[in-house]
């Protein structure tokens, strides 16, 4: 019987191993490395077969009784996941009684004794392989990923006979962060799996026509430029040395169908260069066959004046892929959950046909349907309208939030639910996730109600503090007036006494000016009375200056009407506030002929004057002041001399 | 072999409702209970005068059935029943567990426990755990193997696993004698018997790997010398006897080679994956004392020395095989005042510093290249020419001769080949600096893959010239 060689957008498996090419140098690397360590990290970019791998090329490597291989696929729960597998490979098959064995130290719980059911139900060491590990992080709660970090922490604590793989997508390796610090061993061993290069496309092709029982060969002496041209139509026009091989797959596949024209991939087929002439590159191959596979089903959905509409095809696949375009595994009741607008018949008749053209994969074990690539999830989200990303989004936006563990859950905003009710009616959301919003609801209630109550408290309270503003402004105004009017009448009163006082000032001013005029006066020629800094510089001046320098000697003579003789009067000029320092004044004449040659004058008032009456005078007299404190000024007066200037 | 007859039966005997534990044997038209094992059916054939009896739509006769061919056909056993009991039992007298195990069973038990899963699962662990390690890995092999051959009615893996624990545990049992008879020649020069130096010479330059038969050949070899030059025997416990040309141990070894070339030449049929079970049964019993020794793979040795303090190595080892909590390789460390050889693979009883040290004929090539877990391998042949000498993968039974390993090279199998190059380098620097080496990890690797070639070298002088 011959076999079909190629595998089309399912990855192979452990029977595949007979046309499974062109890998046998990462099968080697990844054999080894896992003999070498207990954790072994599998990454490489979507479509470079890791999973194949796996499932083909590792298990081609071990027997039956060398390995105990444990395929776990997140499904919804990669912990619920993980669980099922270890219990369905006989992990429960167990009793207490069989786990009591001498020698034994180890006490088991949890997973740890699931392994060791699965392990003494058949004695081989187990190989747990996460395969498409990325979806814990695409799909997975927070909460979830730590559940299982500390599943893995407990599985190799409990020092079992497991060895553990993990198969990721490169660009999810940095998620690891937090699991490769609880666990460090995870990125010691590591193997990247690289795309398909020119040589291993070579080899898939030579392989193929190497198998015996192939039932598809390439033409002999065109292996080579066949070889040449699936690449360079695989590749494109992108500047690559690589291609993937689900595009490879693909293209071989459809090569097969365009030679035979054998959908149900039975007949024999030479591959020729001019077959492949007649195909376009990969992108037409891949667009053409989903498009054609939805109006296909479009079309045979369609009976009688029920008319199935290709829209109506792309929006049940819709679900099968994330926002981004990766693929996600769901049951059909989830499925028609997401999709309430469509009969649950039409549905499921639609899944079948995806399974039946091969888009969809069914995985019995889990009940969960499939894309059968990546490939296929990302033209199925091209396709989605806005519509249909917004419920998305929305959808997204409920998980995250409502997959969070009630007491670290938060409310949605109000934001957010304006957002999301108007699309609540086109999916089913489940009573926790509808009650999280009714909460969400209530509790933004509650909240708009208690921030209405604050803003009336608040409005009261501005309102009183307001009047409160006002009367404490009404008062401090009229305190202000009462001030102004007093500060007012104040002002008017000390302008008025400032003018009574300036008036006053100017009458004392007057009068002392007059006084000085009066003091000055009489003294004879010092300065002129009317100029009043000069009395006040010369009243200064006699104030400090030296008494002696200060005293002028003064005479006059009047005639006596009548008479030929005359009055003649002796004094000193000094003044007046400085006249109590002096004692008296003497007077003495120099010449002979008076009866007394000595006068001495003794009142201040009348500048210590003498006088007498008489003919004449002596013209040169000497006279003594004598002070207070017993010193003696002597000044020669020329009272001839004196008396003639007069 | 095919013991149905075409003769008529002189006395109605059908057998019908086979149980693992009973069957029902009707008898002229009466049922009779028995139990299903050979014994008690031809103790009834006996007691009726019958010598044929009918099962399914076979007649057999009772004086030729064999028990392999009883377990498969008529009592429709799994496999592992007969080699759980009798190396539970045969472990019984080394092994305390085992031993109180056997007492404590019910007594109603006793008879046929084996049949009971309760019971073999753990007598099956005490089996894995008991026999010393290697040995104890290839029978987990040999039991779970068992378990999917009669899951998937196929029986070459059991075959298979069967005869591979067999080749690897003389294997064992001679590289133990090599090793010893090693460190003796050191201390101690004498001639050997031309005979005996072209069986050891075909050890060392073997091209291909030496059967089972060529083991026993090697292991009577050996144990002649030790006989000739009194040396004790590496296991105290070894009673020679079991080499002695009819023995029940040189027989077993004997059909079991017979059935490799059956499993070879594509002949086997169901009832010869019985057969091997009974062999390996029979082999490992007389081997029982094996569940006293243990081994272990030493992975590193470093050492402590605090200023005037006294010098602490630090041993990093693995225990080698399936400890008692069913853990493969559990890892060790341990403070001693002793150091040890880095690299050595010990098969001790109390104290491995005082076990022998198997290097370079059983080797952990992950030791040596400084990877995790634990790789042991076992020599098995030397391509003289290409300085390579040839290991197996004791973890990686060798499939039958069949499968082309030209693309991707036979996974049980492991090729150290000597690197002069990188050699020179080490000799031609006067001051062993060997920075560039080690900075360089394939470098480093072939240095120490180098070691092995080396030392196999330096035996092999030892021993033969």
């Amino acid at each position: 019987m011959k076999k079909y060689p190629f595998k089309f957008l399912d990855s192979y498996n452990q029977h595949d191993t007979d046309i499974f090419f062109g890998r046998d140098e990462e099968v080697a690397a990844l054999y080894e490395m896992i003999s070498q360590t207990s954790i072994l990290l599998v990454y490489g970019a979507s479509g470079t077969g890791k999973t194949s791998i796996i499932q083909c090329g590792l298990a081609g490597r071990f027997k039956s009784y060398e390995w105990m291989p444990l395929m776990v696929r997140r499904g919804s729960n990669i912990n619920a996941s993980l669980e099922k597998q270890l219990t369905e490979a006989g992990g429960n098959e167990i009793d207490d009684d069989d786990l009591l064995i001498k020698g034994s130290n180890r006490k088991l719980s949890g997973l740890g004794r699931l392994i060791k059911g699965v392990y003494i139900n058949n004695f081989k060491p187990i190989y747990l392989i996460f395969d498409q590990f990325e979806e814990l992080y695409v799909l997975g709660t927070k909460e979830e990923q730590q559940i299982f970090i500390e599943s893995i922490k407990q599985i190799l604590n409990a020092a079992q006979p497991v060895k553990i793989i993990f198969s990721i997508r490169e660009e999810y390796l940095g998620h690891l962060y937090e699991f490769e610090k609880a666990v460090p061993q995870l990125l010691r061993k590591k193997l990247r799996i690289e795309p398909m290069t020119l040589d291993k496309v070579r080899d898939v092709i030579q392989g193929i026509n190497n198998f015996k029982d192939s039932s598809v060969t390439i033409k002999a002496d065109e292996v080579d430029i066949i070889t040449q041209e699936i690449f360079e139509k695989i590749k494109g026009k992108k500047k690559t040395l690589t291609i993937q091989l689900p595009y490879l797959q693909v293209f071989l596949d459809k090569l097969y169908v365009e030679t035979t024209g054998d959908e149900s991939r039975q007949a024999d087929a030479v591959i020729t260069t001019d077959i492949l002439k007649r195909i376009g590159d990969i992108g037409d191959v891949l667009r053409n066959f989903l498009e054609e596979q939805v109006k296909k089903i479009s079309e045979k959905l369609s009976a009688g004046n029920t008319v199935v509409a290709t829209e109506t095809i792309w929006k049940i696949l819709s679900p099968f892929c994330t926002l981004e375009g990766t693929k996600v595994p769901i049951a059909k009741k989830e499925l028609s959950e997401r999709l309430p607008i469509l009969d649950i018949s039409l549905i499921n008749a639609a899944v079948d046909n995806f399974v039946n053209s091969r888009i969809v994969n069914f995985a019995e074990n889990e009940n969960l349907y499939e894309l059968a690539h990546d490939s296929l999830a990302l033209r199925i989200a091209a396709k989605r309208s806005d519509e249909e990303i917004a419920v998305l989004e929305v959808r997204r936006l409920i998980n995250s939030q409502v997959s969070v563990k009630a007491a670290a859950r938060e409310f949605f905003t109000e934001k957010q639910l304006l957002f999301i009710e108007p699309y609540l009616d086109k999916f089913k959301i489940s009573e926790e996730e509808q009650d999280w919003i009714t909460q969400s609801r209530t509790n933004i209630d509650q909240q708009k109600k208690v921030i209405q109550l604050e803003a009336d408290k608040n409005r009261q309270e501005k309102s009183r503090r307001k009047k409160r503003q006002v009367a404490t402004v009404v008062i401090f105004l009229i305190t202000l007036l009462i001030f102004m009017v007093f500060y007012s009448y104040n002002s008017r009163q000390k302008e008025r006494k400032a003018v009574v006082a300036q008036e006053r000032s100017v009458v004392a001013e007057q009068k002392t000016k007059e006084l000085l005029q009066l003091v000055v006066n009489g003294r004879e020629g010092t300065v002129d009375s009317t100029d009043y800094n000069a009395v006040v510089s010369l009243l200064r001046r006699q104030q400090n200056y030296p008494l002696d320098s200060l005293i002028v000697p003064r005479a006059i003579s009047l005639p006596i009407s009548g008479s030929k003789n005359y009055d003649f009067l002796v004094w000193i000029d000094v003044p007046s506030f400085r006249r109590d320092e002096i004692r008296q004044v003497v007077y003495k004449w120099t010449c002979s002929g008076f009866a007394d040659s000595v006068h001495i004058g003794r009142e201040p008032s009348l500048g210590f004057a003498f006088g007498y009456r008489g003919w004449g005078y002596c013209p040169q007299i000497l006279i003594d002041v004598e002070l207070s404190n017993g010193k003696v000024y002597k000044i020669d007066f020329d009272l001839g001399g004196y008396l003639e200037k007069r | 072999m095919d013991t149905s007859t075409g003769t008529s039966v002189n006395s109605d005997v059908v057998i019908q409702n086979v149980t693992a534990e009973g069957m029902q044997v009707q008898v002229n038209g009466e049922i009779k209970e028995i139990k299903n094992n050979l014994a008690e059916l031809k103790s009834l054939l006996q007691q009726v005068s019958a010598e044929n009896f009918k099962s399914g739509d076979k007649i057999y006769n009772i004086g030729t059935i064999t028990n392999a061919v009883f377990s498969a056909e008529i009592g429709k056993k799994t496999f592992n029943m007969y080699l759980c009991r009798k190396l539970t039992e045969a472990l019984g007298a080394y092994n305390a567990d085992a031993s109180d195990f056997l007492k404590n069973m019910r007594e109603a038990d006793k008879g046929d426990w084996e049949t009971q899963v309760r019971y073999t699962r753990k007598a099956n662990r005490y089996i894995i755990s008991g026999y010393v390690g290697v040995v104890g890995m290839l029978l987990q092999k040999v039991i779970s193997s068992g378990i999917d051959a009669f899951n998937s009615n196929n029986a070459k893996d059991y075959i298979e696993t069967c005869i591979a624990t067999t080749t690897r545990t003389l294997q064992l049992l001679c590289f133990t004698f090599i090793s010893k008879l090693w460190d003796h020649k050191k201390d101690n020069n004498f001639e050997s018997s031309r005979d005996s130096i072209n069986v050891l010479d075909n050890f060392f330059n073997a091209e291909i790997e030496l059967n089972i038969l060529d083991y026993v050949e090697l292991l009577e070899t050996l144990v002649t010398i030790f006989d000739a030059q009194k040396i004790s025997y590496p296991f105290s416990e070894f009673n020679n006897s079991c080499l002695q040309l009819n023995s029940s141990f040189k027989k077993s070894c004997k059909n079991l080679e017979l059935i490799k070339s059956k499993l070879d030449a594509g002949q086997i049929v169901y009832a010869t994956a019985f057969e091997a079970e009974t062999e390996l049964t029979e082999f490992l019993s007389v081997l029982s004392f094996l569940a006293k020794y243990k081994m272990v793979s030493v992975k590193d040795i470093t050492y402590n020395i605090i200023r005037n303090g006294e010098v602490q190595y630090i041993h990093s080892y693995t225990f080698l095989g399936v400890d008692s909590d069913d853990k493969l390789f559990s890892s060790k460390f341990k403070y001693d005042s002793r150091p040890i050889c880095n690299d050595a693979v010990f098969i001790y009883k109390d104290n491995y510093l005082e076990g022998m040290n198997l290097f370079p004929f059983i080797v952990d090539v992950n030791a040596l290249t400084n990877e995790m877990e634990v790789k042991i391998c076992f020599y098995t042949y030397f391509e003289e020419r290409k300085k390579k000498l040839i290991y197996s993968d004791i973890n990686k039974i060798a499939s039958d001769k069949n499968v082309d390993y030209k693309d991707i090279g036979d996974p049980s199998q492991v090729a150290i080949q000597f690197n002069s190059e990188v050699d020179k380098h080490l000799e031609s620097d006067p001051d062993h600096d060997i920075t560039l080496l080690v900075t360089d990890t394939e470098k480093f690797r072939t240095l120490q893959l180098n070691v092995v070639y080396k030392i196999f070298q330096l035996a092999y002088r030892a021993i033969l010239e």
